[in-house]
């Protein structure tokens, strides 16, 4: 297993300890995701501010983590989030989890906050908190390479925030290994709201397998069908994800201009094949992965990583902004920053109807540029002035939710439970809408990726515009992602492995008695037990489990979907009956009895 | 006439983006004539096996063919067939 440690953190006393496992939690709970929503729920009282010291911030790999199976290096981060006021649990890639999981560890736990910034040393079991003065204030390019050069030993790997999480901006993100984000909820306003600027970790342990002969022979068909899949075996590889860009818009259900519009005409200039012709200058894996999306970019004065095709539409088609180089600028400020791009795009370009609609005035955006749709200035200079939580920018800093709640059109807000919709627009995709209304963090694509059925025919083709079937397929992908987040591999090894893949890779990989049906089961209660925490939080299933507005009134004007509004309000009671849930979307005692709950 | 756009690795094989190109009236025999069109590179490379286990993904006027009767999908003067790789992404 990878890491068989907790780590606990006491920025408030400076204390670090060491604890077991509870390892009936992580036979019930799996770890990574599942474990960590068991911990916060146990250990966070009702009620908790987000960004004060009693909220409780968790790393949390899973026992696959540091592995040698495909894709295995992810971790979460999950805690109390101060974006949605309900459970933030934000996936991450790269290699810092691997390092974790080779000092020893499966989880940290930081509590309380420091009085001054610091950050955390990890070496083995040599825990240190350290002094971040000199690192406050720094971006995370400049954070990394600072406690590098600290250290003395650039195999370190960290994890930071930049300002926008010392500034608690309610989209801020953590970024480790300097170009992946656990991006989504605000989980790196909560790091900053403890003084916490950084974890480095170095570890030398080594991953044992619980059975090496029967995890090699797994690992040999698993790795086999990764190569074989047309999506991971080829289309990952050759061009990313920004090669959606035109799929979706050729399906007329690409956001444009904050959802006002579903097609946008210029696509193809900020496609994945453009990006290929323009930008692009190599390819990146993150630990022990065979598919390789990641993409390298260059600009005249930069070089990064990204942007993926969320960050293409956020900033791109959602903005107005149809050319490559402002988008990839936005991109690689939100890196160094510390900003979600999704959340950060999708403010912007409620900004930009409200400004549009004359509810900002020019004189509120001081010398900055006019938020007008499109204009590639705009675009740059407010992401820029939104990281570093200046100006107008503290405002857009709060997302689009409470900018919008401010002057009083929350319908230009385009969230579920306060956080920004992806890359899809779910009048033209149902089932995916399904999975934006009920995720327990909020609009969120890969909670269940629907998207894989609906549009790319995986594993078989679902027609987008209709909702029967659709509560089946989003129960089975919700309960499948659980548990794939909570064993420490990639969601994207799914377009090729099924849950029986998963479950002989726990088992033989980390001893767990698993089988096909006990891993959806596992992800059955991870997610009904997210469901409780919101609804301990204050949940109103009515009102937070629904799109926005303008999704379920207003059809999409033109293209191949013109004409279509969102049903999700038809796919959502059968959805609720077959979780278990009553008609008004609590967990029944039945359920939860069977659930272990 | 019908448009047909390519994307992803089938621009790159076939190195066009865009074309017009008379095809019948299905959607299979627009494929034939793409492949008498472009030879053995379509046929092998694109279609990839002659029973068109299609590794593809064919969009007939903005919809998967699959929703709009398949490889024997009616195809008229003026309609648009989009050609992507499967690809995918998050």
């Amino acid at each position: 297993m990878g890491g068989k440690k907790i780590l606990r953190v006491d920025l408030s006393k400076g204390t670090v300890r060491e604890e077991p496992l509870n390892q009936d939690w992580i036979k019930k709970y799996i770890g990574g995701r599942g474990y960590a929503t068991k911990l916060l729920y146990e250990e966070l009282k009702k009620g908790t501010d987000p960004l004060s010291e009693d909220n409780i911030l968790i790393f949390a790999n899973g026992p696959l983590t540091g592995s040698n199976v495909p894709t295995g290096g992810r971790y979460m981060v999950v805690t109390k989030s101060p974006l949605t006021g309900m459970i933030a649990s934000s996936n991450s890639g790269g290699y810092w989890g691997a390092e974790l999981a080779r000092a020893g560890y499966m989880f940290i736990v930081v509590e309380g906050k420091a009085k001054k910034p610091v950050w955390i040393s990890i070496r083995d079991d040599k825990v240190e908190i350290r002094d971040a003065a000199s690192l406050w204030g720094k971006d995370t390019h400049q954070t990394t390479d600072a406690i590098l050069k600290e250290l003395g030993d650039d195999k370190t790997r960290v994890a930071c925030i930049g300002p926008a999480g010392e500034k608690l901006s309610r989209i801020a993100c953590i970024i480790n290994d300097k170009h992946r984000a656990a991006g989504r909820s605000g989980v790196g306003a909560v790091m900053g709201s403890k003084n916490l600027k950084a974890i480095a970790v170095k570890g030398s342990g080594t991953f044992k397998a619980a059975n090496p002969d029967a995890l090699k022979e797994t690992l040999r068909g698993a790795m086999q069908k990764i190569k074989e899949n047309g999506v991971t075996g080829e289309g990952l590889p050759t061009y990313g994800t920004a090669v959606l860009v035109n799929i979706l818009n050729q399906l007329g259900s690409y956001p444009h201009k904050n959802f006002q519009e579903a097609v946008d005409e210029e696509a193809e200039k900020h496609s994945g094949e453009r990006l290929a012709e323009t930008f692009l200058t190599g390819k990146t894996n993150c630990f022990a992965c065979p598919i390789g999306c990641g993409r390298e970019t260059a600009l005249k004065d930069k070089h990064g990583e990204g942007p993926e095709y969320e960050t293409l539409w956020a900033m791109g088609s959602n903005c107005g902004v149809e050319e490559l180089e402002p988008i990839i600028r936005a991109n690689y400020l939100c890196n160094e920053l510390g900003l979600d791009t999704i959340s950060s795009g999708g403010t912007i370009s409620a900004a930009m109807e409200l400004y549009e609609k004359g509810s900002i005035k020019k004189e509120e955006l001081g010398s900055g540029p006019e938020l007008r749709f499109g204009s590639e200035e705009a675009l740059v200079y407010w992401v820029e002035k939104m990281g570093k939580v200046e100006g107008f920018g503290a405002k857009l800093a709060q997302g689009s939710h409470r900018l919008c709640e401010s002057y009083g059109h929350p319908e230009f807000s385009i969230t579920v439970k306060k956080q920004e919709l992806p890359a899809y627009d779910p009048r033209g995709i149902q089932g995916i809408g399904l999975t934006f209304a009920v995720s327990n963090r909020g609009a969120c694509h890969v909670r269940g990726y629907l998207i894989s059925p609906e549009v790319l025919g995986l594993p078989e083709k679902l027609d987008p515009w209709v909702t029967e079937g659709k509560a089946q397929w989003g129960k089975i992908f919700h309960d499948l992602t659980a548990a794939i987040d909570s064993s420490g591999m990639c969601l994207f090894t799914s377009f090729a492995l099924g849950a029986d893949d998963y479950a002989d890779m726990l088992k033989h990989g980390a001893g767990f008695d698993l089988n096909p049906d006990s891993l959806l089961k596992a992800g059955d209660r991870i997610w009904t037990l997210e469901r409780l925490f919101n609804l301990r939080e204050g949940l109103d299933p009515a009102k937070d489990d629904t799109l926005p507005v303008r999704l379920l009134t207003e059809p999409i004007s033109s293209g191949p979907a013109k004409g279509k509004i969102s049903r999700v309000k038809e796919i959502i009671p059968e959805y609720y009956k077959l979780r278990g849930w009553d008609a008004k979307g609590i967990p029944t005692a039945a359920k939860l009895k069977e659930l272990g709950l | 006439m019908t448009r047909v756009s390519f994307f992803g690795m089938v621009r790159d094989i076939i190195g066009e983006k865009e074309i017009q190109i008379q095809g019948g009236d299905s959607v299979e025999s627009l494929l034939e004539a793409l492949s008498g069109r472009y030879g053995v590179q379509f046929g092998e490379k694109v279609l990839k096996t002659p029973e068109r286990d299609l590794a593809l993904i064919l969009l007939l006027n903005g919809r998967h063919i699959e929703h709009v009767g398949g490889l024997s999908a009616p195809v008229k003067e003026g309609d648009h067939l989009a050609v992507f790789p499967l690809v995918g992404g998050g």
